[in-house]
Formats: C-alpha cells, structure tokens, sequence
C-alpha cells in the first residue's frame, strides 16, 4: 500500500490554497495567542507567512489498526526534510528593567526615574528549514475528521531567523526559546489545529461548536492580585437538550424512540448472550456529534473494564453509577457499534459529570421506569407507556 | 491623595530633621505629582487613627471586582503629630509645586539618634504582606528596608534594601533587592549659588545604576533640574530635563506655580530610536477654604486625548477623593474609569 500526497494544491496559487492559508494562519495566530505571553512581548503574535512548502513529509506506515470506507487508524513514521517556512511578526520590549520591573510588586520596587522607560521594537522571526523524524499515529474518521498524535518529540532542528540576527547573542537566545516552544506547539497545539482544519471540511456543524469553545478568552496574569472571575459555567452549551436531565418531572423517555431502545437493549443483552446479531440502529444522532467534547483516540482502553464497571451499575437498583468509575466506562452507543475506541477527554475541569441514566431494564414490574441522574440520589419515578428496558448512559468527563 | 501612612511617614521625616526631596527619585517631584496623580478606582474606604503618638493605625476597605480591605500597623520611636481629617491641612494632602528651599544639611540631635519607625501592612484576603523598616543611623544616613510576602511571588516574596546617605551639597542611595539581586545607585549633586548676589535658583544634577545581577540586565538615566527659590522675582518654576541613554528616551518637563491656588505643568517625551513622543499637560486649582467644600481639582490631558481628572477634598469631618479617567476616543463609551475614596483619621 502507498501514501500519495496531493500537495500540489497547497503550492499553486489557486484560490482552494490561498483560503486554505488564510484559515491556517488564523487558527495559529489564534494558538499562539491564547496562551499567556511572557511579559517581553508586548503585542499579538501575528501570523505574516506561512508556506507548507514544494514537497510533502514521508510517511512510513508501520501499523494500520482499522480501516474502513469512512474510517482508518494508523501508525507512521514521518520524516520532512522540505522547504516549509513561517514568518511571525510581533513587539517585544526592550528595556530589561521595565519588563523586570511590572512584573514586581511596588512597594518592593526600587523605582527607578527614568531607568525603565520603555522601548518597543517590532521584531520579526521566520521559521525555515524544518527537519521533522518521528512517530505519528493518525486517525481518520468521516464523523470527527482527522486526528494526529506524535508519539515521540518530532523536531530534530529548525532555523531561525530574525531582525536580530546581528546580534549573536539575541539570536541564540531566540534560537534556543523557539526551538522549545515549536516542540511544544508540535506535541499540543498542531493536533488540535489539524483536527480542527479537518472538521470543517467535513463536519461543519461540530467544528462550528469547538470554535465556540475555543475563542472562550484567555486570562492574563498580572501581579495586581485580581482575584479570578467566578467560574462561569461553559458546560451547559454542550449539553444536548436531548439527553440533558430536564427540570420538569417529564418522562425523558419520551424523547427517546422506543424502537430505538428496545434495539438497545438487545445490543447490551448480546454482551452477556454473545449473539452475533447486530441491528442497525436508524435515524440516531452520534454521541460524537451531539455532545461537543474535544475528542482523542487512544488505543489503550480496554473494553472489557468498561463493560464490568457498566454491568455492575446496571445490576444495582439502577439508582446511579459511580462516579468514579465514570471515566472508564464506555457509553453503549459506540461500544455497540464498531470496535472502534474513543475515548472522550474533555480539557481539565470543563464538563461537570452530568449523566443522564434511563433505567431500561426488564423490569418485574411491567411499565416501571426509574430514570435518575446520577449526581443526584432522589429518583423520579416515572411511567412511560410500554417501557421494560433501560440503558445507561453516561457522558463524557474529566 | 496621600494615604495616612504616607502622611504619617512625612510626619517622620519631618520630626526627624530628613529631607526626602533631597534624592534623585524626586527630581521631578513636582510635575509628576501634577501629571501623574492616581486617580482611585472603585469605591474605597479609608478609617485611620494616631491612637497615640508613636503608634497609629489604618483599615481600608475597597471594592472593585470584589470586596477586599487592608490593616496596618505603625510603630515609631519618634512623637508625631498629625492633625484629624476635620482639621488637616490639604496642601499636606495633595502636595502639588513643591517649592525648593536652599539646601541645609541634616540637623543631628541628640533625641533623633537611632530613630525608627516599623510598619507593616496586611492584605486580606489576598494574603499579601507588605513591611517598612527606617532607621536612622547617624545624621547622614538612613537605612530603609521594604518587604513583601505573597505566595504568589517567586520565593514567596522580596526585600529591598535602601541606605540613603545625605549631605546638603550631595545626596546617594545604595540599594539591594533580592528579586534579581538588583544592584542599584542613585546620585544628587546640588551646585552651589554663584558667588556674587544672592542665588535665585537651584541646579542639581543626578544619575542613577541598576544592574540585575541574576538576569543580567541593567538601566540607567541622568537628570538635570533648575529650580526657583523663594528669592526669585517671578513666578516660582521648575524645568527639569531626563535622558536614558541606553533607550534613547528624552524628557522634558516644565511646571510653574501661577497664583496661590493654580499650578500648571507639561511634559514632552521623546524616543530617539524608535521616534515615539507623548505630551501631557496638566493643572491643578485650589478652592480656598470657606467657599462651600475646600479642595483641589486637577486634570490632565494626554496628545491621544486621554483625560484625567481628580477632585480632592474635605466635606465636614471626611476627605473626598473623586475621580476617574475619560477618553472621547474609546468605543465603548467615554469613562473609562471611575472612583472613590473616603478617608476619616483622627
């Protein structure tokens, strides 16, 4: 099997390229900006050039783990030797003091008359000459586009140039302070940029939610000593409407399609009977879709811990799953449907664990739901028309 | 406005023959305090007492954002005096046009000898603490160490040293701060009158060091002042010129007292290598006593159309500071900022 690479989009002077790049640079001028900047730099960090180059990276596949029409997984080792180059425009202070200086509390300050006054010079950086070896692991999927991951640190080396390339002391200075931070934005920020990049391609809708998510603003620190804004809570835009437990004492399985259910519910008895049947589920919409999280493959969840801890809350009263065990318990929409295992890390702290638990257990009593959420102990009992299944369903969290 | 303790602290000085304008930080004493004034934000408030004469006390109370106060403590050695907020005498408030004396050197009584004075102040609830230790060591010298405790600075807080060595004709600072190791000098030569009539003016001249021993960076600047004395003929003005070599930084400052109860200053900024330049013109009126609330007002206007304005002054028993920042130019309306604070001492 080869790896073709249609680079030339990017190279010629088409308007698919030229947009391509405009987008690019905005989503990066968007990640550099939104961490908190050393206090040298005064200004934005924008984006005045970016060039994917003439020749495309080389791709070694190691290892393919599953592949399909609208999906692939896969392991690779990747090499770049080519002409790529970025140019980043911004203003940095000049004056050692003055940086030095706002970064101190006052009453310890030796304040200085005239010694910190400030100096801003524009200084402009461009990146060339990008040698990249390392492991990558990329996952494709029609649904949440393109996911990479590199294993090991990819850069081996990298030039940088700038306006003070005269002075050699600066230089080495910058030269050392990028290398670090393009391995960082290499290992945490280009996957994001990529998958991103991706999403909009083919999804638009869900990229449209995570580019809600991602212009959320970033708080500077400052020594004032401001004390943080309360924490508002970005959760509830994320939160289908459909699954979210709702106020009123409705029955919630009303929203939900029976024949769906009860397809369900087989799905979770073939786990225990081992059938091989499996029935299409129609007119569903995918948990990837409906819940917003930013997602990650890995490959190391095992399934069959999911399952236990899954079973062992169900075999309860069906009141509430542990909590603490919500992390690695797989929701039954995608264990059901393919081997395919993703795991949901939303970033620290964002999603409360909100769970949605619809009690679809044959029950003795005909007709006897017990849907309960799970931070909560009060169940409402409710009673749904022809209900004798249940599910549980949990939500992304962490 | 002048805190209490800042009051209290001059009150120090005064008491123990020290003149704090005798130093290069305050070569342009008198245009910063007319261009520079803070203005307050949000709503503070101020409650301080002289309980006795070597002990006084401050609580503050303020809220921007969230409700945050402070305690502080001051011990001196010396009896001070300082009048309640009913009867205190603004000008001490608001200093504007300092008007220079000939300089005197440090008297050295007997009482005044190892004079000091300990402060220390508590942030709630950010947990921040900051201390002030004076201590006069002999006529010429004082040595002045501030520190400030805060988890959130690296090594969990700094402490700078001041000695400050002062002698009528020329006054030096070596300073030490733990932050970076800064080393720092600063310098005050006073010339001496011309020999034939008397002196009219005083022209001092200054510079001051610095070098980050840990971060390797180092500042300096130089100072020219000609100030009126009290002999001059004219209206009593002050023109004083700054430069920073290593940044190329120029400045100019002009301030003149017009009548008893108007002063006028303007400073114009240059950059030599980056051509950046900024002009400030500011003016500060009093309103004599008896003429309904006894106070100043001052305002500043900046080349982008930045305003400052700050009315400071006493209703009844309490002193008002109101003031805040307007900018016509900005999108989201014209105030930008807006405060005031309340203070009540006796």
């Amino acid at each position: 099997m080869a790896f073709n690479f249609n680079w030339s989009p990017l190279t010629g002077n088409s308007t698919t390229s030229s947009a391509f790049y405009e987008h690019a640079k905005s989503l990066l001028t968007a990640a550099l900006n939104k961490s908190t900047k050393p206090p040298i730099i005064v200004d934005d960090i924008l984006v005045d050039d970016l060039n994917l180059g003439e020749s495309a990276p080389d791709l070694e596949i190691l290892e393919i783990g599953d592949i399909a029409e609208d999906r692939f997984r896969g392991i690779f080792r990747m090499s770049y030797d080519g002409d790529a180059c970025l140019t980043l425009r911004t203003k940095v202070q000049a004056n050692p003091l003055n940086t030095y200086l706002s970064t101190t509390p006052s009453f310890t300050s030796p304040n200085p008359l005239a010694a910190s006054s400030p100096l801003t010079i524009p200084v402009q950086i461009t990146l060339s000459h990008f040698r990249l070896s390392g492991f990558v692991i990329l996952v494709f999927s029609k649904a949440k586009g393109i996911t990479l991951v590199f294993r090991n640190d990819p850069l081996e080396s990298l030039k940088v140039s700038s306006t003070f390339d005269s002075i050699p002391f600066i230089a080495e200075y910058l030269q050392k302070e990028i290398e670090r931070q393009v391995r960082r934005l290499f290992q945490e920020d280009l996957p994001v940029a990529v998958h991103r990049l991706s999403l909009r391609l083919w999804n638009p809708e869900y990229a449209a939610s995570l580019e809600e998510e991602a212009t959320a603003p970033a708080k500077p620190l400052r020594y004032e000593g401001t004390s943080d804004e309360a924490d508002q809570d970005p959760d509830d835009q994320f939160v289908n409407p459909l699954l979210a437990p709702s106020d009123s004492s409705d029955s919630p399985s009303t929203t939900f399609s029976q024949k769906n259910l009860l397809k369900l519910a087989s799905l979770v008895d073939a786990q225990r009977t081992l059938s091989l049947e499996t029935p299409t589920i129609s007119d569903v919409v995918f948990r990837a879709w409906a819940s917003g999280c930013y997602n990650n493959t890995t490959w190391d969840r095992a399934d069959s811990s999911a399952n236990a801890s899954h079973t062992d809350g169900s075999s309860e009263n069906g009141d509430s799953v542990e909590t603490q065990s919500m992390h690695s318990v797989r929701p039954n929409l995608t264990t059901m449907h393919s081997s395919r295992h993703i795991s949901t890390t939303g970033a620290p702290g964002r999603r409360k664990k909100k769970h949605h638990v619809v009690d679809l257990r044959k029950k003795k009593e005909k007709g006897d739901a017990t849907p309960t959420t799970a931070t909560s102990t009060s169940t409402a009992t409710t009673t749904p028309d022809s209900s004798e299944c249940a599910i549980d369903d949990g939500f992304c969290e962490r | 406005m002048l805190d209490f303790m800042d009051l209290i602290q001059t009150a120090f000085s005064t008491a123990t023959h020290w003149d704090p304008d005798n130093s290069y930080s305050a070569l342009n004493l008198s245009s910063t305090s007319l261009l520079d004034f803070p203005t307050p934000r949000g709503l503070r408030m101020h409650l301080s007492s002289l309980s006795t004469p070597h002990f006084a006390t401050s609580y503050t109370l303020g809220s921007l954002n969230v409700i945050d106060g402070s305690l502080s403590y001051l011990y001196s050695s010396v009896p001070l005096a300082l009048s309640p907020s009913s009867t205190l005498d603004l000008r001490l408030l608001s200093p504007g046009y300092r008007q220079l004396l000939p300089p005197s050197p440090p008297t050295a009584a007997e009482t005044l000898h190892a004079a000091t004075l300990l402060y220390g102040r508590m942030f709630l609830p950010r947990g921040t603490l900051e201390a002030l230790y004076l201590r006069r060591l002999s006529p010429a010298h004082q040595l002045r160490a501030t520190a400030v405790s805060d988890a959130k600075l690296r090594h969990g807080g700094t402490i700078l040293f001041t000695l400050q060595h002062d002698t009528a004709k020329y006054s030096s600072e070596y300073l030490y701060s733990s932050d970076v190791s800064l080393l720092g000098w600063r310098g005050l030569y006073n010339f001496a009158a011309p020999s034939t009539g008397e002196a009219l003016g005083r022209l001092s001249a200054g510079a001051e060091l610095y070098y980050g021993v840990l971060n390797k960076s180092a500042g300096m600047s130089t100072g020219l002042r000609y100030a009126t004395l009290p002999s001059h003929p004219g209206i009593p003005l002050t023109m004083t010129l700054t430069l920073n070599p290593l940044m190329g930084h120029l400045s100019a400052t002009y301030a003149v007292k017009a009548g008893k109860s108007l002063s006028l200053a303007s400073r114009f900024e240059f950059n030599m290598y980056s051509y950046e330049s900024d002009i400030v013109m500011g003016c500060e009126m009093w309103r004599p006593r008896g003429q309904g609330a006894e106070g100043v007002l001052k305002a500043r206007i900046g080349q982008n159309g930045a305003v400052g304005l700050l009315w400071e002054g006493r209703v009844k028993e309490l002193l008002f500071s109101v003031g805040g920042l307007v900018d016509f130019r900005r999108r989201e309306g014209p105030v930008k900022v807006l405060g005031v604070e309340v203070a009540y001492s006796s």
